[in-house]
């Protein structure tokens, strides 16, 4: 029975979220910029995209891994895409320049949930779910840019 | 009487952890022997209608035991002043007796018995009346020491009051906290405001206006109530004085109640959080400069600690947050259930190798825990979010210090420390020994800014460990570093005792400097703690020293002890040990 308990609590770290090592792989440091960090569920899929300039410019989708940070403008958005069925696409604003926020996702792939440590800085706009993996989440991109 | 000695042997140590193991499922019942008029005859001449009973001393880690001592719950004030004076003139110590918390054995010594003339004074029952005065800015609480926390906390949330800094558990007597200058974690955030509330960034005992001593009246030879203003130069001994002291009332300048929300990250990498200034933006100095309330807790053999952010809101609750209408909101880290404590004592009374795997489940548990009990975000009265430990939390023993330093250099005392005890723990690994199986915590508070006393001329506490060092004027933090362990350990007195040796050498002036916790684990040698007289002598009194003070504070903190109770009533050996 205990070798049991045991064997499960060992697996439920196996499944349990790894976070891995920060990269910075859209990194801009620059004065006034605030510095966005995302906390990743194990086991799924993650991209991102930023527009800057009231979406006149925007980067392509980029793969993000567990810690990835990036620098960012207020005013920018950008959103956090899950590669899960259907694809989960979270849109954020920028209101906040100098400062920093962690977006720390539970739950799991399919129900993935999500806190907002700094929502002084960033504020959540929505949650965009598709099943056309084709146009994907920048299918919304413009709704964003034009509403915010 | 019996010296505090762990044994590094495997079979106490076993014993220990089953012992753990049962006091983590439930609150321990302290056994009492009644109240019995045939004891209190062996007290001879005891003032008439007092009657003591013998009643079993155990401090909160099991560390500090006494099978049975005199013990009062005085009525009144007039109660206790009859004990002194009987104890007086019979040569005993008299002790006064808070929740038993403290790890250090200020109140008595470990294994002492009815015979070691000691009459305890037990606060809690009666000596727990609360007043409050809101008819002046700023707003003062009387309170009686034996009130608890978390009651006098609810009696000042009532008039919308509180406080900022409180140490975490609410059971803890006001007397208990104010003896070893309780804390919590805070220094003021980017553009915070909250000194013109009233609040203060040290520890309770700054927040004194006034206090009641049991001291001796030179005249009548006998020991009476006398209040002290916080501008009285005397008084200052009595803010701070580990026991050395018997406080009946106290009187705090508290502050408007705040609405407080506190946040947990679980995702940043240590490296990152205790990393040198230039690796991350997501570094433990940058969190306090933005929110100014931080905590860090740090499982072993672990790479993400757990983060609490505390910050000030205004009435609106945030969006994302959970309201909370009582405190203890992390129920996953009070309660063990039977089954984990039992899993807990096997594991590790097994083989201690298992440790980096004990120290991931306790980071799973805290990461599975805040999910579960919706417990990431959470918002309401300060007194709320700022009591989050109860007794039933796994029970440890843990060192602690306080580095005094300018706050631009948060990052640099921790990146220090990170690398110290990452090196130290890897040194000990080599040699499959694990010492250390709880975790490390870290919090930063502000020093005892007396101008923070609102129309007094307050004088700061002398002995409080986050005293200011007045030959540097720009240190304005203290930085509170401590380790947890199971008591028992095998090699824990000597990895104490090493990484206290390097805290003490590398923060040293004019960057930094260090002084003990007085409540934790100081003064380790390597099967013991608060033993080496050498590190008590040396680093101790050098601590409490300014080049630019005529005196030491402890010298002069113990020339008014001297004055007020020559008669040492109210003293322990470890006390003694202090010269104070
Ligand atoms: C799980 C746990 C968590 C803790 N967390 C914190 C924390 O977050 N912050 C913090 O600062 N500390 C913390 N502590 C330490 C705690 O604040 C101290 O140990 C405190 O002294 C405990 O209060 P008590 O009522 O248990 O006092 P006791 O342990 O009963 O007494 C402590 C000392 O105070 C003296 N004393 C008690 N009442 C009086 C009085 N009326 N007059 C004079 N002397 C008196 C006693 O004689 C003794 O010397 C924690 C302790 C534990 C066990």
């Amino acid at each position: 029975m205990f070798k049991i308990f045991i064997l499960i609590i060992f697996n439920l770290f196996l499944i349990f979220p790894s976070y891995s090592n920060s990269t910075n792989e859209y990194n801009n440091q620059e004065n006034g910029k605030s510095s966005i960090r995302v906390d990743l569920l194990f086991g799924a899929g993650y991209m991102m995209w930023v527009c800057t300039h009231s979406g006149n410019s925007c980067s392509s989708a980029f793969t993000i891994t567990n810690g990835t940070a990036i620098e960012v403008e207020k005013g920018d958005t950008f959103y956090v895409g899950i590669a899960a069925l259907p694809r989960i696409c979270d849109f954020y604003k920028v209101t906040n320049s100098n400062s920093l926020a962690v977006i720390s996702y539970w739950g799991t792939v399919f129900k993935p949930n999500f806190n907002i440590f700094g929502d002084e800085t960033i504020q959540f706009l929505n949650r965009e779910t598709t099943y056309n993996l084709i146009a994907g989440c920048q299918q919304f991109q413009g709704k964003y840019n034009e509403k915010y | 009487m019996k010296n505090i000695k762990v044994k590094s042997s495997r079979r106490k140590f076993i014993a220990n952890l089953a012992k753990i193991a049962a006091l983590s499922s439930s609150v321990s019942t302290i056994k009492s022997f009644g109240f019995n008029s045939v004891n209190a005859l062996q007290l001879p001449n005891f003032p008439n209608g007092i009657v003591p009973y013998l009643e079993k001393f155990e401090n909160w880690s099991g560390e500090v035991k006494a099978r049975a001592l005199w013990t009062y719950a005085p009525k009144n004030s007039l109660e206790i002043l009859q004990i002194v004076n009987w104890a007086k003139n019979n040569n005993y110590k008299v002790r006064p007796k808070g929740k038993m918390h403290n790890w250090s054995p200020l109140t008595i010594a470990n294994g002492i018995d009815v015979s070691s003339r000691v009459i305890l004074i037990d606060t809690k029952p009666y000596l727990n009346k609360v007043k409050i005065d809101k008819s002046q800015f700023p707003s003062k609480v009387t309170a009686e020491t034996g009130i608890s926390m978390e009651n006098l906390l609810n009696a000042l949330e009532e008039q919308d009051l509180g406080l900022t800094v409180t140490p975490a558990p609410g059971e803890l007597t006001l007397g208990g906290v104010l003896a070893i200058n309780g804390h919590g974690s805070a220094v003021a955030a980017a553009n915070e405001n909250s000194l013109s509330l009233g609040h203060s960034y040290g520890s309770l005992s700054n927040l004194i206006i006034s206090l009641t001593a049991i001291v001796l009246d030179n005249e009548s030879n006998k020991y009476i109530l006398k209040k002290f203003e916080r501008s009285e130069p005397n008084c200052q001994a009595f803010l701070v004085h580990l026991g050395r002291a018997f406080i009946t009332e106290v009187t705090l300048q508290v502050g408007k109640n705040q609405r407080m929300r506190c946040q947990s990250i679980i995702g940043i990498p240590a490296s990152e959080i205790f990393g040198k200034e230039e690796v991350s933006k997501f570094s433990f100095a940058k969190l306090v400069e933005k929110n100014g309330r931080v905590e860090a807790i740090w499982f072993p053999f672990t790479d993400k600690p757990w983060i609490k952010v505390w910050s000030v809101t205004d009435e609106q609750k945030p969006k994302a947050s959970r309201e909370v209408k009582s405190p203890y909101n992390y129920p996953f880290s009070d309660n063990l259930c039977d089954e984990l404590a039992k899993m807990i004592k096997t594991i590790i009374s097994g083989k201690t190798s298992i440790t980096p795997q004990f120290g991931k489940l306790e980071y799973f548990i805290t990461a599975g825990g805040l999910e579960y009990n919706q417990s990431f975000d959470i918002w309401g009265w300060s007194k709320n979010v700022l009591l989050y430990v109860k007794p039933s939390t796994l029970r440890v023993t843990e060192s602690g210090y306080v580095v005094l330093t300018k706050r631009s250099n948060i990052q640099r005392v921790l990146n220090e420390f990170y690398t110290y005890y990452n090196y130290l723990i890897e040194k000990y690994r080599e040699r499959s020994i694990y010492p250390i199986n709880g975790p490390v915590e870290i919090r930063v508070t502000g020093l005892e800014e007396s101008d923070d006393i609102i129309n007094t001329s307050a004088l700061p506490p002398l002995l409080s460990s986050l005293k200011k060092n007045s030959k540097y004027s720009e240190w304005d933090v203290g930085i509170w570093l401590n380790i947890l362990t199971f008591p028992g350990t095998p090699y824990s007195n000597e990895f104490y005792m090493n990484i206290e040796q390097w805290i003490f050498a590398n923060y040293s002036e004019p960057y930094a400097a260090v002084r003990v916790e007085w409540s934790k684990g100081w003064a380790f040698e390597r099967n013991s703690v608060w033993k080496n007289k050498l590190f008590i002598e040396n680093q101790i009194s050098k601590s409490f020293y300014s080049e630019i003070a005529p005196v030491s504070d402890l010298e002069l903190a113990s020339a008014i002890y001297q004055k007020y109770d020559p008669y040492h009533i109210f003293s322990s050996p470890l006390i003694e040990s202090l010269k104070i």
